[in-house]
């Protein structure tokens, strides 16, 4: 009871409201501080801005009309490093890359060697403790010096930092430089949590000299179902008419869901008739993503025979799968069937009129 | 005076100091984290080249699912900004929801528009459809004309035609940056487990907009607009980056959200019966991946910007503020079992309780607060000096988060080119509350009354259109 009369007494006699009218005293000083100090940051990154926005246009104006003389080949590239002051290097290492990324072939040439100077400081970064800053520093030298720091950038594949990891491999999966792909697909594992469409994209910039590492990688058991998935889905998409097989060959022994999805995809795109069996083999499956792909591969490699599963299929339970089966039946011609459907009153007749429309359009 | 009316009154005094201070507090703690954040963003972004998305061959195809409801106004410049985004593949599924003016005719004609058939890929319950056409000039458009069923309706209508791994709800009255939908996949690309990606909604009242797209961003002429834009900066740039940060994010707006399509089929769509479906959604996803144990993201980005045209009067902002409210409670009450329930992580520990008690019941506590206050300044219960301080510290704590919230706006964005409106904007964070705060907190009130006599519906938003740019 004690306890109750003396927080009664202590709300009553007002020693609670002093209590927290020096609370609130002291925040509002504080609050009040704050106000100030945010307004005048907010004021000052406002006219910083627009002084940085001056600077970086003034170098531009300076830098601009000189690097365009020296891509046209009319002077030297001495010409600009007169022009670039020590304090000026960085802004100078990030106007070039700038430019680097809407030049192709020999100018990009010229915007290394006009680089090369000040990447120095550039590699200094990647010993930064700061993660964003180590991504920036290996995607300038990706862009501007990959022939010299290709060690650096390979090494930054192991950054603990994922986005560092993956500004490398992004960067070491280059058109010109084939050769630097095989650390990269050995890598592949590390970006995981990566959505797969942006992995198979990163393969497929470099072109098909990388095909025979990818076949070897594919056929490779050690390596992660997920990856070689990957890589299967980089294969069709780079037309790979040789890797049919080989995904003919993962499919006979199916193990994991997603690549024999991918292996599938493959087929539908480069496969033969000769593969037809393995994937009729398929277009039962229980799994609804397996279902789906088979009938899709089945619509674009089948013939006649075909047409009564792909008729059946168009009664799936899953619509992927009956649309997959309406557009396949319309490749194998059977355009009369799918018509019928469409004039029906059957379950899916909506579903066979839109394919027809589409094979219109 | 009776010792209950004293004790009464004392409570009620104390309930509004708690309450103040610990809202402030999470508003500061969550601008603190959100200014972090957008610090390192801004880095990052300066690496971010949406153009290499563009080229990526696997970049997922997007349907944008566009409900309609009486939106003639602005429907068909909305319909161009959609049309003219930087994304490789997708295609625009309007849902006309039986509009009673002319927004089905308007799009038809506009757009060439012709009969055609497309069948439904989930089966989702919606009013029924009346047709569905597609545009001859834009192969990529489609109109579905259906029954009116709300908004809801509409968007699960939508969804049942979407045949893309990612969808985009939008408002019809909304515009796009041009690559707010390059910006808003990243989420999904970066981390295969995002479910969902929100966006930031900004104001266009008074911008001048060209072609569907926003060319000149500049303050509303308009004084109701103008605080909803400080408002929205709170709302976006400190609240929801500062929720998102935290892995707690309970809303993803309804204008301006992308989610990925099994996801939102898993959870059966929107719910029809609730004006805020897509906060609903949004804890319904978080129940669904939790309950189950699937590892998921629900993520923010605060670069991929759609603009809308907000309120301009009294009125119509106050039944704005209204049905904000009722669905707000509408989502608490339905996902109750979830509050302080350790199941549900983060989500029910602290987010929930968060929104349950500071945002659904704060309106009450706050007007309770300045009745209960009034009376004990009349009555001697509270000394003049203890008012004073308190009045001046709400002042200067929403001085302070407004002005911190134009700050980050400065650090990252500065989508508000004239120094002039950034000083408006600090003019602003110190007018609005006398009065405008206030009054905010009377129309939420008001909400939770209209949801207590069981008012539903939207009531009436009248649009004005787009501020098209005079040819020069």
């Amino acid at each position: 009871m004690n306890i109750i009369y003396y927080l009664r007494d202590w709300i009553v006699y007002a020693e609670l409201w002093n209590a927290t009218l020096v609370l609130l005293a002291l925040s509002i000083l504080i609050f009040f501080l704050l106000s100030l100090l945010l307004a005048g940051y907010t004021i000052l990154l406002r006219f910083i801005h627009i002084k940085q926005k001056r600077r970086w246009e003034a170098l531009e104006s300076r830098w601009e009309q000189s690097l365009l003389e020296i891509l046209s080949g009319g002077a030297p590239v001495d010409n600009l490093h007169h022009l670039v002051h020590k304090n000026e290097r960085l802004y100078f290492v990030d106007f070039l890359q700038r430019f680097a990324q809407l030049l192709k072939g020999t100018d990009i040439d010229t915007l290394k060697s006009l680089a090369r100077p000040y990447l120095e400081g550039i590699q200094r970064r990647l010993e930064s403790k700061d993660a964003e800053r180590r991504a920036r520093a290996v995607q300038t030298l990706g862009i501007l010096g990959l022939e010299i720091y290709a060690d650096d950038i390979i090494r930054a594949l192991d950054d603990p930092s994922p986005l560092v990891a993956l500004v490398a491999a992004r960067s070491l999966a280059n058109r010109n430089h084939p050769q630097f792909i095989k650390p990269v697909i050995a890598k592949l594992h590390r970006f995981e949590n990566w959505s797969p469409n942006y992995l198979i994209s990163m393969l497929v910039s470099v072109g098909p000299d990388i095909i025979p590492d990818l076949r070897t990688s594919l056929t490779d058991s050690n390596i992660f179902p997920d990856v070689r998935a990957i890589i299967c889905d980089a294969l069709r998409e780079l037309n790979d008419l040789g890797s049919a097989d080989l995904a003919n060959s993962i499919l006979q022994n199916p193990v994991h869901r997603e690549l024999s999805a991918a292996c599938l995809r493959l087929l539908a795109r480069s496969g033969r008739p000769s593969h037809l069996e393995t994937i009729r083999t398929l277009i039962h499956s229980q799994d609804d993503v397996i279902r789906i792909q088979a009938i899709k591969a089945l619509g674009q490699l089948g013939d006649v025979e075909d047409r009564k599963s792909l008729k059946e299929a168009i009664l799936d339970s899953s619509p992927w799968v009956a649309l997959q089966a309406a557009r396949g039946l319309l490749e194998t011609g059977g355009l009369s069937d799918l018509k019928a459907i469409a004039d029906s009153d059957r379950e899916r007749s909506v579903l066979a009129r839109q394919v027809l429309a589409e094979e219109t359009q | 005076m009776p010792w209950y009316i004293w004790y009464f009154l004392q409570t009620i005094n104390i309930l509004t100091l708690l309450y103040f201070v610990l809202l402030n507090f999470i508003y500061l703690f969550t601008s603190l984290i959100a200014f972090r954040f957008l610090r390192k963003y801004n880095w990052q972004l300066k690496s971010v080249h949406t153009e290499d998305l563009l080229s990526m061959v696997g970049v997922p195809p997007i349907s944008l699912i566009v409900p309609s409801y009486n939106e003639e106004a602005t429907c068909v410049q909305s319909i161009k900004s959609f049309l003219n985004l930087k994304y490789p593949e997708y295609e625009i599924l309007v849902v006309n929801d039986g509009s009673k003016d002319s927004t089905r005719e308007k799009l038809i004609e506009s757009y060439d528009m012709r009969l055609s058939s497309r069948a439904p890929i989930a089966s989702m319950k919606t009013k029924s459809i009346r047709g569905i056409y597609q545009s001859k000039r834009h192969p990529n458009l489609w109109l579905i004309d259906k029954e009116n069923g709300g908004k809801a309706d509409a968007q699960n209508a939508g969804i049942s035609f979407c045949r893309t791994p990612l969808l985009c709800i939008l408002d019809a009255d909304s515009l796009l940056d041009k690559d707010a939908l390059l910006r808003l996949v990243r989420p999904f690309l970066s981390d295969k487990n995002t479910i969902a990606a929100g966006g930031t909604i900004r104001i266009v009242n008074d911008c001048t907009v060209n072609a569907g797209v926003v060319t000149e961003v500049q303050l509303p002429k308009n004084v109701w607009a103008r605080f909803q834009v400080l408002e929205y900066l709170r709302a976006f740039l400190s609240g929801r980056v500062g929720w998102s940060v935290l892995k707690s994010m309970l809303i993803i707006s309804g204008a301006f959200g992308l989610f990925k399509r099994s996801s939102i089929v898993d959870i059966e769509g929107f719910y029809t019966n609730t004006i805020g479906e897509d906060m609903e959604a949004t804890v319904r996803l978080h129940r669904h991946f939790r309950e189950r144990k699937i590892p998921y993201s629900i993520a923010f980005v605060p670069d991929a910007v759609a603009w809308t045209e907000c309120p301009e009067t009294v009125k119509i902002l106050g039944n704005q503020r209204d049905r904000w409210q009722r669905g707000l409670m509408e989502t608490m009450f339905r996902h109750i079992f979830m509050l302080f329930n350790p199941r549900f992580g983060r989500i029910g520990l602290i987010a929930f309780p968060y929104f349950f008690f500071l945002e659904m019941l704060g309106p009450i506590i706050e007007i309770l607060g300045y009745i209960a206050f009034f009376i004990s300044l009349y009555l001697g219960i509270v000394n003049t000096p203890f008012a004073i301080a308190f009045l001046l510290a709400a002042f200067v704590f929403g001085v302070a988060l407004s002005i911190t919230a134009v700050g980050l706006e400065e650090v990252c964005f500065r989508r508000y080119p004239k120094t002039s409106d950034l000083f408006h904007l600090f003019y602003l964070a110190i007018v609005e509350n006398f009065g405008y705060r206030q009054l905010n907190a009377f129309w939420r009130m008001r909400g939770v009354f209209s949801k207590l006599r069981g008012k539903k519906g939207w009531g009436k938003m009248t649009r004005k259109g787009f501020a098209t740019e005079k040819p020069k």
